[in-house]
């Protein structure tokens, strides 16, 4: 069995950026397509990458298969995908292969995977969050650039119009609006306006290289609750991300 | 070659999670501890751990004191840690003034909220500066900033011996977070346990835990 992707570098991105806090995950292939679920072992995030069928330009499937890996033995291989490789991926029950081709010449690599009863399964989060904000391709890239050196917490608040995102530092406090009217922010959708949502910086910037290379931006966020981040790509790709909140004393 | 002594104050493993936090104060001449470092004072985090452990080795060997305050995790749960400084900054420099001929200049990292009146009162002729980044522009800091991480680092050795490796103790640590969730709700007495960390790492009843949908282990 084997499936091929166009675009090895969004691989290369998603690895590498999981693999900064998270040692193992697993990817299930079924009939409907490819997803990649890792949480970190704080049980803070949990990310989930996908890509439907049709989002691959060959899929070769039958059944449901289960791969465990390792994080960062993926991450290592996938770091030599260069801009026009296009990836395979094929399986035994022992071992993946991921394929790079590009201008007809194909790399290979082979790792073992982990046995299923090593790896946690991963539960499905419950989750009615009540503001919705999509954001303008790199927006949320710019704007976690911009404010990561300045504080380990995050601030979330925002209206019907607008998304403020803010670090207070012991010394500076950064704050980056997103506006409807102004820029920034596609569309807004908001049940609970004045909330204020605080979440640990680090998680964002984990993150970053996908949000970079995302089409747009979905962050949906409430206070106490943790925020649905979901980085859109081309060919129905996605990736959905869950922080926890912070708790402050 | 004059008497008078410099003094300056750091601490190691304020930060972490896991361990003892150690305050230490080192007292020498001036040019004697410069010399040490040939002009070239780092911050001592960007020191290999080797090169670390040989300048701690020298400075024990060329300092006149060495004040050590060590505060393990029971005292720094009951504390505000920047107050828990500022007591063991007092204690560190009325000790070097009990013991010392006399003290030209008192150089501290920066501790946040901390008044240097009880000091003035101490050395009343003295020069005290308190400065963030103190120990990468004090010679006097650097050493005890050393010092400080040197003592750190045994005691986290010894703590791995009994414990486990549990990686640098600090939040951001993978090794750490995996250690303290393994750890369950059975922390042992070297956690502390008042810090924020631990409700972050979901130990406190935070993290995604509590969003999990029960009964089902998958979403596909």
């Amino acid at each position: 069995m084997r499936i091929t992707f166009s675009n090895a570098r969004l691989w290369r991105y998603v690895m590498a950026s999981v693999g900064k806090f998270i040692d193992t995950g697993y990817i299930l292939i079924n009939e409907n397509g490819l997803t990649f679920k890792a949480m970190d072992p704080s049980k803070t995030a949990l990310i989930i990458f996908e890509i439907p069928k049709e989002g691959f330009m060959e899929f070769d499937v039958e059944g449901e298969h289960k791969l465990p890996l390792s994080i960062e033995d993926t991450a290592k291989i996938l770091r030599t995908a260069e801009k026009d490789d296009v990836l395979s991926i094929e399986w035994s029950s022992e071992s993946i292969t991921f394929v790079f081709e590009r201008r007809g010449v194909p790399r290979s690599f082979t790792i073992p995977l982990y046995a299923e009863s090593a790896i946690e399964e991963i539960p499905e989060l419950e989750l009615e969050i009540p503001n919705k904000y999509v954001i303008y391709a790199a927006g949320l890239y710019d704007a976690i650039n911009s404010l990561e050196d300045v504080s380990e917490v995050l601030a979330v608040s925002g209206d019907e119009q607008k998304l403020v995102l803010t670090a207070e530092g012991d010394i500076a406090t950064a704050e980056i609006t997103l506006d409807t009217e102004r820029g920034g922010l596609e569309e807004a959708q908001v049940e609970n306006p004045g909330f204020r949502a605080l979440y640990s910086m680090e998680y964002f910037s984990y993150l970053k290289s996908p949000m970079k290379m995302a089409d747009r931006s979905i962050l949906e966020v409430d206070e106490g609750l943790p925020c649905r981040l979901t980085l859109e790509y081309s060919v129905g790709a996605r990736i959905v991300y869950y922080v926890a909140p912070r708790v402050e004393e | 070659m004059g008497k008078c002594l410099v003094l300056g104050v750091d601490e190691a493993g304020r930060g972490p999670v896991i361990g003892d936090m150690f305050q230490v104060g080192v007292a020498a001449r001036e040019e004697i501890i410069k010399s040490i470092f040939e002009g070239n004072v780092r911050d001592s985090k960007k020191l290999s751990p080797r090169r670390r452990d040989e300048l701690a080795q020298v400075i024990l060997e060329h300092a006149e004191f060495v004040v050590i305050n060590r505060f393990p995790p029971k005292v720094i749960d009951s504390w505000n840690l920047n107050r828990l400084l500022g007591w063991g900054l007092t204690k560190i420099v009325a000790t070097v003034e009990t013991i010392a001929p006399c003290v030209d200049a008192v150089f501290i990292d920066e501790i946040k909220g901390v008044s240097l009146a009880p000091l003035k009162q101490l050395l009343p002729g003295s020069r005290i500066v308190m400065e963030a980044g103190a120990d990468s522009r004090y010679a006097v800091v650097a050493a005890a900033s050393i010092i400080a991480k040197f003592l750190r680092e045994r005691h986290v050795d010894a703590l791995h011996a009994v414990y486990g490796d549990f990686g640098s103790g600090y939040p951001s640590d993978p090794r750490t977070r995996s250690w303290l969730i393994r750890s369950g709700s059975d922390l042992p007495p070297i956690v502390r346990r008042s810090w924020k960390t631990l409700k972050r790492l979901g130990l406190g009843g935070g993290g995604l835990t509590k969003f999990f949908k029960s009964g089902r282990s998958d979403e596909s």
